[in-house]
């Protein structure tokens, strides 16, 4: 009932399960609803197009046949919509829940403080703790849920690729976060390029200021051309370190969200002999195709949960000095 | 209405200004050149990888002869070259287009600042950076997008539905009618949520302006016991921010299911016609999995086109704002051109009337002569007409009427650059870059021997500051010149103009005070500038005046009193007179 912030010995997590406890089942449902889209969608797609593959080289005699699995693909595709939209609902029901929570006990906490004392801050500022840190909190809440959502799709497709070939989903997995690793690990560096970019671009944007705003001067000393040389050199820096940071970016990308094909490639050519002999059907290069896709995918999240965590703690800070 | 035809407004504007992009284009050529070839490869790789598979299949079923291990390991290396070429294709992209709209903003800055003061005058330094930075960047986004968009996805749609229609006409006719309705629904649903965000956001500043009221005023809250109807009233505006955010929310999350949906539909398209065609045995199962593939295929580049085509409408507006700019002519046009010789020059105002609105003259019918190596001092309060006087000796504006002649030659003969040599002016606003001392003295001139500068900072009394700098004339100083005093702000504005050594000087004399020791430095400085130099002084206190061989008063836009100093001086009946009677600070004893 009451998130109560103002004792300073209560962590930022116990203040996220009190704003979790305040509606438990809506909270429940939402997961539910994640893990249906999220993880129990993607998985049962592999499974009809293993189906479907297997039906059609006659891999699979029994069950439905190639245009029930085709139906069902969209079926499965139409559910996860649903089940998706159903997640919006709950998500701004959910995050405005907690906004409200939050925000009205620091209200009467403000309102109802003993003495004359004013607020510690500007008014805007304490406006900023009502819209922006109430919504952080209520952000990592919900960011929470992907993380079951992804933690059942995980496993799930892992076994589910471990049983049709042990083989395959190791030689296919292990490189895939391997480079996945590296990747997240390089893109700690994307800060420096950044900054030297935003460093260099400001340096040209500030002389283009300092150029027009002595024009006058710039004119009587016949000086134009050699201004702008010198903006021309401002503007070459600048795209050099631009570049330098997009390739850093466009080598990131292909190394963590394009890496499905590539994750192909690998599982053809192991599974290419158990093709030949039929221990590795067309149908199985189709899931392994589609779960190692998603797999990829998966892995940000639990990295945007932890940051999504520190934020909620700055912000849990903020509105207790608020109070 | 806009969503139903987003590449219209962008197509034409292209079309209309390709000879703007054209002259951008054409320097970065072999680049952009270059940039195309890897798309292209990049383009090639991506529809070539499910053919390959199709073989591998084929020929792992025993239905094609063939080296099952050599096409995994071809499928495998197209598949890394792919992730090569991406990164190359977007890295040459960038730098093309980087490097183009960098050119842009360069030749555009340079024609804005050949263009006449009244255009400075009119436009802020702050609009300047929107304009180079804000329009031409939105043009340079504009033109990545329209490489990605049209060229790159349009293309790979185009690769993937031509390599259907290999297969079969059934395949080739269901999947691009696929991708036409797909692209035609996307592109329409973009906007169906933006009217519903502007009705949230709108509940959300109510929400947030009640409570900045409340919190405004928490004291009487608490006194007037109206805590729990204020508490009361947050939960309504709470209620009704959250219903309108749940539509917004509903309405964006119906844009994106409806892709999500769209996609999966394409690849039951794909699995149902390569069902039915395996069953007609019309395909073998390899060419039913590249179908597979290449349906599964079509979601990425149907949705970069609904995302960017947003981008596509911007930059009209950018590049019409950039042509206005590229199409504004200066009002002191380029004459043929003035050769004037080395030393004194004579100055001569001849019947000018000037206006910088030409409807409100500043100058009326002014005429005002000075020989070579003569001194005269300007005097008049504010807004009468200095300063104007000094603006046309350096041609920044020309008269409307009347002429302006510099050795007896009409300045409307200058070219850009011809009188810098000639004429120097030191105003009361000191402007410094943030760049090196060098570069702030020069201009930017690596020319200018560096003795030079530093014989220059010696006689002006900077030897010491010079001395201080840590390293030396490659010392930057900062925007505004934060760290110098307003006196050493001033010497090195002398110090541009000694370096020049102009036969002509203006000087508008600072008002602002400075310490004593500084004021005795300019002072110095003054005097040597006046040395063997035609000048024309706005003067602001009477020990400048003292130095000048003439006067001149300007009050409502005429020389109403000229004359030899020491005559007026002498004269009782003159206003000079007057003036040197009360003393003190010329400005407010005229005002």
């Amino acid at each position: 009932m009451s998130a109560d912030l103002t004792p300073r010995t209560i962590p930022t997590w116990r203040v996220v399960l009190q704003v979790i406890g305040y509606r438990p089942w809506l909270y429940a449902s939402k997961a539910v609803v994640e893990v249906l889209t999220f993880s129990v969608a993607p998985w049962l797609s592999g499974l009809v197009l293993k189906a479907y593959f297997d039906r059609l080289s006659g891999q699979a005699s029994a069950g439905l046949n190639a245009w029930t699995l085709a139906a069902l693909f969209v079926g499965i595709a139409l559910g996860q919509a649903v089940t998706s939209l159903g997640d919006i609902v709950m998500s701004t029901t959910l995050g405005r829940t907690m906004q409200a929570l939050l925000g009205r006990n620091m209200l009467e906490g403000v309102l109802e403080k003993p003495g004359a004392r004013a607020l510690p801050e500007s008014t805007g500022e304490a406006l900023s703790r009502f819209r922006d840190d109430t919504a952080e909190v209520g952000n990592f809440a919900y960011m929470l849920l992907a993380v079951p959502a992804s933690l059942v799709f995980l496993p799930v497709a892992l076994a589910t690729m471990l049983r049709i070939s042990v083989l395959v989903t190791l030689v296919s997995v292990v490189p895939l976060f391997a480079i996945f690793g590296v990747a997240r690990l390089a893109s700690r560096r994307i800060g420096g390029y950044r900054e030297a970019t935003r460093v260099a671009e400001s340096r040209a944007q500030g002389f283009v200021g300092e150029v027009f705003g002595t024009a006058q001067a710039i004119k009587v000393a016949g000086a134009e051309d050699r201004v702008i040389g010198h903006l021309d050199e401002l503007y070459e820096r600048w795209r050099a370190v631009r570049q330098r940071e997009a390739l850093f970016e466009h080598v990131l990308e292909a190394m963590s969200f394009n890496l499905g094909s590539f994750a192909t490639g690998v599982t053809v050519l192991v599974a290419a002999s158990a093709i030949r002999s039929g221990s590795f059907t067309v149908g199985d290069l189709a899931l392994f195709t589609t779960y190692l896709g998603s797999i990829a995918g998966f892995v940000t999240i639990v990295e945007q949960v932890v940051a999504s965590y520190r934020q909620a703690e700055v912000s849990v800070e903020r509105m207790r000095h608020l109070m | 209405m806009e969503a139903s035809r987003p590449f219209g407004a962008g197509a034409t504007g292209l079309f209309r200004y390709r000879h703007l992009l054209w002259r951008y284009a054409r320097p970065v050529r072999w680049r952009a050149a270059l940039m195309v070839a890897l798309v292209l490869v990049g383009l090639g790789l991506q529809l070539a990888s499910p053919q390959v598979l199709r073989y591998f299949i084929d020929v792992a079923r025993g239905q094609a002869p063939g080296n099952l291990l050599a096409l995994a390991a071809l499928f495998f290396a197209v598949a890394a070259l792919e992730q090569v070429s991406a990164v190359a294709s977007g890295y040459a992209t960038r730098g093309a287009v980087v490097r183009a709209t960098n050119r842009m903003r360069s030749d555009l800055a340079r024609h804005c600042l050949g263009l006449d003061m009244g255009f400075h005058d009119s436009h802020t330094p702050g609009e300047m950076i929107q304009r180079l930075d804000g329009d031409v960047g939105a043009l340079a986004s504009f033109l990545m997008q329209l490489v990605i968009v049209v060229g790159a996805n349009g293309l790979l749609l185009l690769g993937i539905i031509a390599l259907l229609f290999g297969v079969h006409w059934l395949v080739g006719t269901s999947l691009a009618l696929f991708v036409f309705l797909s692209l035609l629904l996307l592109l329409r649903l973009r906007f169906i949520a933006v009217p519903h965000w502007v009705v949230s956001e709108q509940a959300e500043a109510e929400l947030y302006g009640y409570l900045e009221e409340r919190l405004a005023g928490t004291r009487d809250i608490r006194a007037l016991g109206a805590v729990p109807y204020v508490v009361r009233r947050f939960h309504v505006f709470l209620g009704n921010a959250y219903r309108k955010a749940l539509r917004a929310s509903v309405m964006s999350g119906i844009t994106y299911n409806a892709a999500t949906l769209l996609f999966a539909v394409g690849t039951a398209v794909g699995l149902f016609a390569g069902a039915w065609l395996y069953h007609q045995r019309e395909i073998t199962l390899g060419t039913a999995f590249m179908v597979f593939y290449y349906a599964t295929m079509l979601a990425g580049p149907i949705q970069m086109i609904t995302i960017h085509a947003e981008h596509l409408q911007n930059a009209t507006a950018s590049i019409v704002r950039i042509r206005q700019l590229a199409e504004t002519r200066s009002r002191v046009p380029e004459g043929p051109g003035l050769e004037l010789a080395p030393g004194p020059l004579s100055v001569e105002l001849d019947h000018v009337t000037f206006g910088y609105d030409p409807e409100h003259p500043v100058l009326r019918d002014v005429s005002l002569g000075l020989e070579p190596g003569r001194t005269l001092g300007l005097l008049g309060r504010t807004g009468h007409g200095k300063t104007t006087i000094a603006r046309l000796e350096m041609r920044l504006y020309d008269p409307q009427e009347g002429a302006v002649r510099l050795g007896g030659r009409d300045l409307r003969q200058s070219r850009e650059g011809d009188l810098a040599r000639h004429v120097g002016m030191v105003t009361q606003n000191v402007q410094l870059f943030r760049a090196s001392v060098r570069d702030n003295l020069t201009f930017f001139d690596p020319s200018v021997p560096d003795e030079k500068i530093l014989g220059v900072l010696e006689d002006l009394g900077l030897g010491r500051w010079y001395r201080s700098l840590p390293s030396g004339l490659d010392t930057a100083l900062s925007s505004g010149g934060g760290g110098l005093s307003a006196g050493e702000a001033q010497l090195l504005a002398f110090a541009r103009v000694f370096l020049r050594d102009p036969g002509l000087v203006i000087l508008d004399e600072p008002t602002s005070r400075v310490d004593p020791a500084t004021e005795g430095l300019i002072e110095r400085a003054v005097e040597r500038l006046l040395e063997g130099r035609t000048a024309i002084v706005i003067a602001h206190r009477l020990a400048t005046v003292a130095r000048v061989d003439e006067i001149a008063i300007v009050e409502g836009g005429r020389v109403v009193e000229r004359g030899e100093r020491e005559a007026l001086a002498r004269d009782p009946a003159s206003r000079f007179h007057r003036l040197l009677r009360v003393g003190g600070d010329l400005d407010e004893v005229m005002a």
